[in-house]
């Protein structure tokens, strides 16, 4: 446990040191959010579209965290830089990765958005910064199914990302409600699994029921995507990235 | 042709080239699925105008600005690696390496990058003129921003530094022109923010693409891409300074 703690303080040590930077992110994130979510609001039929908006950046902001963690390891295998000395297991090392950019991703992600949410109730905030963690957690299992498929290897990592993750991005319910896509992209939409998650996200803010999916099934897909490429990701980071089982 | 300046060509084309494939492959990608998933959508839920025939002639003039500072940016990679001290150690000059570095980087990376966009403003049937009157207008702040962005990364050590002064920038600018957004609608939530944004010169331009162009609107886009040519010129060979001490 001390040295999955420690493994975690490293990461958010490491990340947050510079304060300039973290300021100038979340100046960057406040203006550009806020200025084009509210603007937008007065465009769209969507009611609330500023908060709808926010919760899609912050969801945006957990899948592009989230591929960070698999290109880490690509190019720490690179570097070979292994943490096979610790005396840990190999999952509780990639727990305290995921865990940790969770952290990470909350700190760099929601106070930009906090001005926006300030308009539809603080509490709203929740179910958004819920969104970011669970598209982290997705984002970086598909990384690590990535990365075994590239056989370790960081640029075709990066380039399987660049191909893949603007799929899984765009043809989601992120920026833009389920009834206002197209109809070519509704197939894509029901297949993807960010989809369900922005859905289910929106759904507890209260976004009325008809420009989402079943929140049933949108609860349902979430919880059993999540769980199954956890599992698939923790499985194959034992095996194939990290190599040696510890006892 | 001299050999320090078929060097200079020569080394910039071969920096640009390295990276492509990665770049063109996500940024095209991306672009194209913004397009026709996006924006596409969007279209679906904005009702007060026709909004794709309203984002597309902004967009390669935001994203020019943004891809030409990340691109100027790059050269504290050279100077952090001191690949700029094999380069200077050629028989190059270092403006013209700067200088046609960004020109490259706008023919093979740029302009196959934004194609997506053209072709979907053929799609939804804006004009030819407004085209060509983008495609210069564009082009002419992609050369400038990867100047200023080569001058800043060549005067700051520090990356961090650079890179939240530039990202400042980049989408400040993303922020406070009416690129998704049309101009009288911030005025309903804010008087100062719709001030500040009417007063943006980058407003102006958008503004301009956006509406029936005359031939006095060609010459001026294509007065605006020369002096970017110039400025290009006179950036690079500041930056050039700036390496050799």
């Amino acid at each position: 446990m001390k040295a999955v703690k420690a493994i975690m303080a490293t990461y958010l040590k490491n990340r947050l040191r510079i304060k300039t930077a973290l300021l100038a992110f979340w100046a960057e994130g406040a203006f550009s959010s806020t200025i084009i979510a509210l603007a937008l609001s007065f465009m769209v039929s969507v009611k609330d579209y500023h908060l709808y908006y926010a919760t899609g950046v912050a969801i945006f902001l957990g899948m592009s965290y989230g591929t960070i963690i698999a290109n880490e390891l690509g190019w720490e295998k690179e570097w070979e830089l292994y943490l096979l000395t610790i005396p840990t297991r190999r999952a509780s090392i990639l727990l305290a990765r995921i865990t940790a950019w969770s952290l990470v991703s909350l700190i760099y992600a929601m106070p930009p958005l906090i001005a926006l949410f300030v308009f539809s109730g603080l509490t709203q905030a929740m179910p958004a910064a819920l969104g970011l963690i669970m598209a982290l957690v997705l984002s970086s299992t598909i990384g690590i199914i990535f990365l075994t498929i590239t056989k370790i290897h960081p640029l075709s990592l990066t380039a399987l990302h660049a191909a893949i993750m603007p799929l899984v991005t765009r043809f989601s319910t992120a920026t833009y409600p389920r009834v206002a896509a197209p109809a070519y992209a509704q197939p894509a939409i029901t297949l993807n699994p960010l989809a369900y998650i922005a859905d289910l996200v929106r759904y507890l803010q209260g976004f009325p029921t008809y420009l989402l999916v079943d929140p049933g099934l949108a609860l349902t897909v979430t919880v059993g995507v999540l769980l199954g490429m956890l599992s698939i990701a923790l499985h194959l980071y034992e095996r194939r990235v990290e190599g040696v089982i510890a006892k | 042709m001299s050999t320090e300046l078929r060097n200079s060509i020569f080394y910039a084309r071969s920096t640009v080239s390295k990276y492509l494939k990665f770049f063109f492959l996500e940024v095209s990608v991306g672009t194209l699925l913004d397009l026709v998933a996006v924006y596409a959508a969007l279209s679906r839920i904005v009702v007060v105008l026709d909004y794709l025939s309203f984002i597309l002639p902004a967009l390669p003039l935001i994203t020019s600005m943004i891809h030409g500072m990340n691109l100027g940016r790059g050269i504290w990679w050279w100077i952090h690696e001191r690949y700029i001290y094999y380069l200077l150690s050629l028989p190059l000059r270092a403006r013209d390496l700067a200088f046609f570095r960004t020109v490259f980087s706008l023919a093979m990376e740029f302009y196959p990058t934004s194609t997506p966009y053209y072709v979907a403003m053929l799609i939804v049937g804006i004009s030819p003129s407004t085209i060509l009157f983008v495609l210069l207008t564009s082009s002419g702040l992609f050369l400038l921003s990867s100047g200023v962005g080569g001058v800043i990364a060549s005067l700051i050590r520090e990356w961090f530094k650079i890179a939240a002064l530039t990202s400042l920038f980049q989408w400040g600018l993303f922020a406070l022109t009416p690129t998704l957004y049309a101009l009288d609608y911030l005025a309903k939530f804010s008087a100062a923010l719709h001030y500040l944004v009417s007063i943006n010169p980058l407003t102006t331009l958008i503004e301009l693409a956006r509406h029936q162009q005359t031939s006095m609107n060609l010459w001026l886009a294509t007065v605006l891409f020369m002096a970017s040519v110039l400025a290009l010129f006179a950036l690079s060979a500041l930056m050039a300074k700036v390496w050799r001490h």
